[in-house]
């Protein structure tokens, strides 16, 4: 499983790392009035182009790394976005051809199911149903901006990166 | 097959943590995730160094001269505290009264913040390295900024006060009967805000046309006497007819603040 550590997987881990960072920062600013959620740019890069165990490990380290600190239960994020790398993997053959469209629609209706799931499961502890509805509408939909404008790039850039440093990064059988 | 099999042990492996492996691995990833989120806030801090370094010799002169101003009148300060002090310590001596020297200041820098529909949360860059504990009052010139949930060793998590999960004794300026005050959680579009329950029926919104103040109590704890939550905006009578509950809107800085002060509890202090 882990027999070959190829330069796709430490530019999948860093762009990872990466987000994770800018995001970061992105949500500290615009913080009162939106909070971008991305999940899916975390999750299809590694379940298109790596084997299935180097894409869990960097799966789940990114998912361990975003919930550390966040008040939910750890493992149950980790376990969604696994979840969600396998679904991915699985049909990872129908974007073999890496066009616009395909990529955008995996990562938006991802994103959209990510985060819907999150709204349903952390309900909860809140004064009024309306003002939370209307706040994870706004995220999502702002979310789901976000994705349909850079759902390519994210989906692309270790292609590009790969690509530079003379690597093959391909949906491929392995 | 391989795959599924693997997926499966890993997926029951994260859903049936046993809880004290949760909360090792929960305190390691965030140890691990610290310095990520203290990169950017440190990149900042050197930007700003680098950007003050490139100053001119008038610019620094300038700055050193206001700078002298703002010592003289400081100094002056600090007399007129410090006689206060002495005259705070007679009192409190003579009446015999606890002191209000329970808590010292820890003044942290944010190093994100996290405000969603879920959670209202910061990120300070201070720990238990320095004394923090869960549960410390965080502070801010604007008033109470919210409570610490987590502490890392050199990071700690603040729950903000406007959070749903925030709840603690207040009471209503000019009255002395304890309420409860609890943040509203998710808004979207306009300022922070919480709930006011228990009042007393008695009480309105308003006294002499400008909105009553919230302050802490002492009762819960955590926080001293006298420190302002928010204003009230309004009150309204429960269904139940014996109490009022009503709206607090919480300081607009909370969105902003780039540094609060931990009070972190002092062990010897006379109770």
């Amino acid at each position: 499983m882990f027999k070959s550590l190829d330069m796709r997987v430490i530019v999948i881990l860093a762009l990872n790392l990466c987000y994770l960072i800018i995001l970061g920062v992105v949500n500290s600013e615009v913080a009162p009035y939106v909070r971008i959620m991305l999940p899916s740019i975390f999750i299809v890069a590694p379940a298109l182009f790596l084997g299935w165990g180097w894409a869990a490990f960097i799966v789940l380290l990114s998912a361990f790394l975003m919930s550390a600190f966040l008040p939910v239960r750890f493992g149950i994020l980790a376990a969604l976005w696994l979840a969600s790398a396998f679904a991915v993997r699985h049909i990872r053959f129908r974007f073999r051809a890496l066009d616009t469209f395909s990529l955008v629609s995996l990562q938006l209706f991802l994103n959209v199911l990510l985060v819907f799931i999150y709204a349903c499961a952390l309900a909860g502890d809140f004064v009024e149903w309306k003002a939370y509805i209307l706040r994870v509408s706004w995220d999502m939909a702002f979310s789901s901006l976000v994705v349909a404008l850079s759902g390519r790039f994210f989906s692309m850039l270790p292609v590009y990166i790969c690509s530079l440093i003379d690597v093959n990064c391909q949906i491929s059988e392995n | 097959m391989r795959n599924a099999a693997i997926f499966a042990a890993l997926f029951i492996a994260c859903v049936f943590l046993p809880p004290w492996l949760r909360k090792a691995g929960s305190g390691i990833f965030d140890e691990f995730r610290a310095p990520i989120d203290v990169l950017p806030a440190a990149l900042g801090d050197l930007e700003k160094y680098w950007a003050l370094n490139s100053n001119s010799k008038k610019a620094l002169l300038e700055a050193g001269r206001d700078l002298a101003r703002l010592n003289a009148s400081y100094q002056l300060k600090n007399m007129e505290n410090s006689v206060l002090r002495e005259k705070l310590a007679r009192y409190e001596n003579f009446f015999r009264i606890p002191s209000y020297d329970k808590y010292r200041m820890e003044v942290a820098r944010v190093a994100r913040r996290d405000i969603s529909a879920w959670w209202q949360i910061m990120v300070i860059r201070k720990g238990s390295a320095h004394g923090i504990k869960e549960g410390c009052a965080v502070i801010s010139s604007g008033g109470v900024v919210g409570r610490i949930s987590k502490v890392g060793a050199y990071t700690s998590v603040v729950e903000l006060v406007s959070s749903s999960k925030f709840r603690m004794a207040a009471y209503i300026e000019g009255e002395n009967r304890p309420v409860i005050y609890q943040g509203a959680g998710a808004v979207t579009f306009h300022e922070a805000c919480g709930e006011v329950t228990d009042v007393p029926i008695d009480v309105s919104a308003y006294s002499n046309g400008r909105p009553l103040r919230l302050w802490t109590s002492s009762l819960a704890g955590t926080f001293p006497d006298g420190l302002l939550i928010g204003e009230v905006k309004t009150l309204s009578l429960d269904s139940d007819g014996v109490f009022k509950s009503g709206m607090v809107l919480l300081s607009g800085e909370l969105s902003s603040l780039r540094e609060v002060a931990v009070l972190v509890p002092i062990e010897n202090a006379s109770k």
